[in-house]
């Protein structure tokens, strides 16, 4: 469920120009959590990325949905200057493999949950079969961005994943949402971070895109949380004037 | 044989570009570059942006979306520094506007009100937002007719702007993938963004179906397609929330579905489901549906102690029963 503070962000009024009040604003929900641990003397991310090929991920379990997606994506995340992975649909072995020296991370995936619905794997594989866990990912990830685009990722072990990639800027879902919204949003997302717009820019100027009012736009508002990395810049592609 | 298959591919290669081209509504041929580049000015005019010489980028037609991405019609999109305009590629019609220039002031204002830990408005009342956007409907050629409802009103203070939402009604329904949204930035009550999916698309609001068959309906088909879904393995469903009469795009998603988990199985998903179907290349149709939601959960092959938790919406049409999309 939504946050009261949330909820009182809207002002819901079928009648053109009734009377209303204006609540507190609705914020897109940051949190700070402290940055990765880093080793120390390492070459900063950012010239690490310039000096070399910047290599990015993005795969889509749905496979039977969005036939597609993933190199939809592919394309986007090329666009912000990366040599991006694709697959459609990963298994766990694959995923692992492909996530050492990559700094954006996308997936579309199923969030698995335990008994109390909290997040806690990726659902890989052909038929989602192939768990990712935290602790199977690889020591020593350094991401730039992470976007795990599945059921409740915000939530449950969220914070793990993000520790476990290394992540500066790590993006997921507070609650279930449905497969299009998803979608959409990821592309949205994406789109926005063009221009060298910050994480937390780029997730308000996808939330802007859906309808305000519509079922789309309150899941949205209500789930889509910044975990880490609200301010991080993740456009690598030259400035234009 | 060979033949004929290669005539097809040849016709679907001319069909779909077409197709998406000559989409929107009226099916008219796509509007000139000077067309839209003249919306383009028209929309500059509205928001008062002086346009310094520039000239703008058209980009080729393009489909565009509904939310619960239905193809609902193709743009051409008109692009410069300050200014980014989508001109439905048939009629001529604005259906987005983005003022990058209030987009980056508004983002920059937000910045330093957050680190000089300021307030950030709101410096206008409701009245005043919604008289500014309403001018602003006008002016970018949408009246707010009585057929479309005020639905949502919001202020962010970390961004220091407006949010408001209409939808459409046809017969008191709500029509949840056409509306209209606007953002205006508080300080100077300049429009940011502005997007408009109305159409005129006719709707038939007869409810010819009762609740209780609709839901049994919804209940059988979910019942039938999950073993599919999760290749037979242990489930459960249970229906929330309570059915609510909406208006939709068709959309056949369940169809989809099913055709393409059945050529999963059968290792022969063939490259052409990539390709819009031949249904999204007709002109959308709309329903009155029931939409009816349910959350499954199944446990999975490996027999771990993880549920893949899963939503379903079923649309069934309450003029006849039948199952016309829906949401997963």
């Amino acid at each position: 469920m939504p946050s009261r503070s949330h909820l009182s962000a809207f002002v819901i009024h079928r009648s053109h120009l009734s009377a209303f009040v204006i609540h507190s604003s609705f914020v897109l929900r940051i949190s700070s959590f402290p940055g990765p641990p880093r080793p120390s003397g390492t070459i900063p991310h950012w010239s690490a990325k310039v000096a070399k090929e910047a290599k990015a991920y993005a795969a889509n379990t749905w496979w039977f949905s969005w036939l597609g997606h993933a190199a939809e994506m592919k394309g986007l995340i090329d666009n912000l200057g990366y040599t991006t992975l694709e697959e459609e649909p990963p298994t766990k072995a694959s995923a692992i493999a492909a996530a050492p020296g990559r700094f954006v991370w996308y997936s579309l995936s199923h969030g698995g949950t335990d008994k109390n619905d909290r997040f806690v794997c990726l659902c890989f594989g052909r038929w989602d079969n192939d768990l990712l866990y935290p602790k199977d990912l690889p020591a020593d990830l350094h991401y730039t961005l992470v976007f795990l685009n599945g059921c409740t990722s915000a939530s449950g072990d969220g914070g793990a994943f993000a520790n476990a990639f290394g992540a500066e800027a790590y993006v997921g879902w507070l609650h279930s949402i449905d497969n299009p919204v998803a979608k959409g949003f990821a592309v949205y997302f994406m789109e926005a971070l063009k221009g060298h717009k910050t994480v937390g820019q780029a997730v308000t100027a996808a939330v802007n895109k859906f309808p305000v009012g519509s079922l789309a736009y309150q899941q949205v508002v209500f789930s889509i949380k910044i975990l880490r990395g609200a301010n991080v810049v993740v456009d690598l592609s030259p400035e234009t004037p | 044989m060979k033949a004929i298959r290669m005539l097809c591919t040849l016709v679907s290669c001319l069909v779909v570009p077409l197709g998406m081209a000559f989409l929107s509504e009226g099916g008219s041929p796509p509007i000139s570059d000077e067309a839209a580049i003249a919306a383009y000015a028209k929309a500059a005019k509205a928001l008062q942006i002086e346009q310094d010489g520039e000239k703008p980028i058209v980009s080729k037609a393009e489909a565009r979306t509904s939310e619960f991405t239905t193809r609902v019609g193709s743009v051409r999109k008109v692009r410069s520094r300050v200014l980014s305009v989508d001109v439905d590629a048939c009629s001529g019609k604005i259906v987005s506007v983005q003022n990058e220039q209030a987009w980056e002031r508004s983002n920059a204002r937000a910045k330093t009100a957050l680190e000089e830990g300021k307030g950030n408005g709101p410096t206008r009342t409701p009245k005043q937002v919604i008289d500014a956007a309403e001018n602003y409907c006008r002016t970018l050629g949408q009246n707010l007719t009585p057929d479309l409802g005020f639905r949502l009103m919001g202020y962010d203070n970390k961004q220091g702007m407006w949010s408001l939402g209409w939808a459409r009604y046809v017969n008191g329904y709500v029509f949840d993938e056409e509306g209209i949204s606007i953002h205006i930035e508080d300080q100077t009550g300049d429009l940011v963004l502005y997007s408009n999916w109305v159409t005129q698309i006719a709707c038939n609001t007869d409810v010819r179906v009762p609740k209780d068959k609709a839901l049994a309906i919804a209940r059988d088909y979910m019942s039938k397609i999950l073993p599919k879904l999760v290749q037979n393995q242990p489930f459960k469903f249970d229906q929330v929330e309570e059915p609510e009469l909406w208006i939709v795009y068709v959309n056949d998603f369940f169809k989809r579905v099913e055709a393409r988990v059945e050529a999963w199985v059968e290792g022969t998903a063939p490259p052409e489901q990539l390709l819009p179907s031949p249904e999204e290349l007709v002109p959308p149709r709309a329903r009155l549906v029931y939409t009816i939601r349910f959350n499954f959960w199944y446990i999975g092959k490996e027999r771990v102690n993880i549920n893949r938790e899963g939503r379903a919406t079923i649309w069934v049409d309450a003029a006849n029963g039948e199952i016309v999309g829906g949401l997963m």
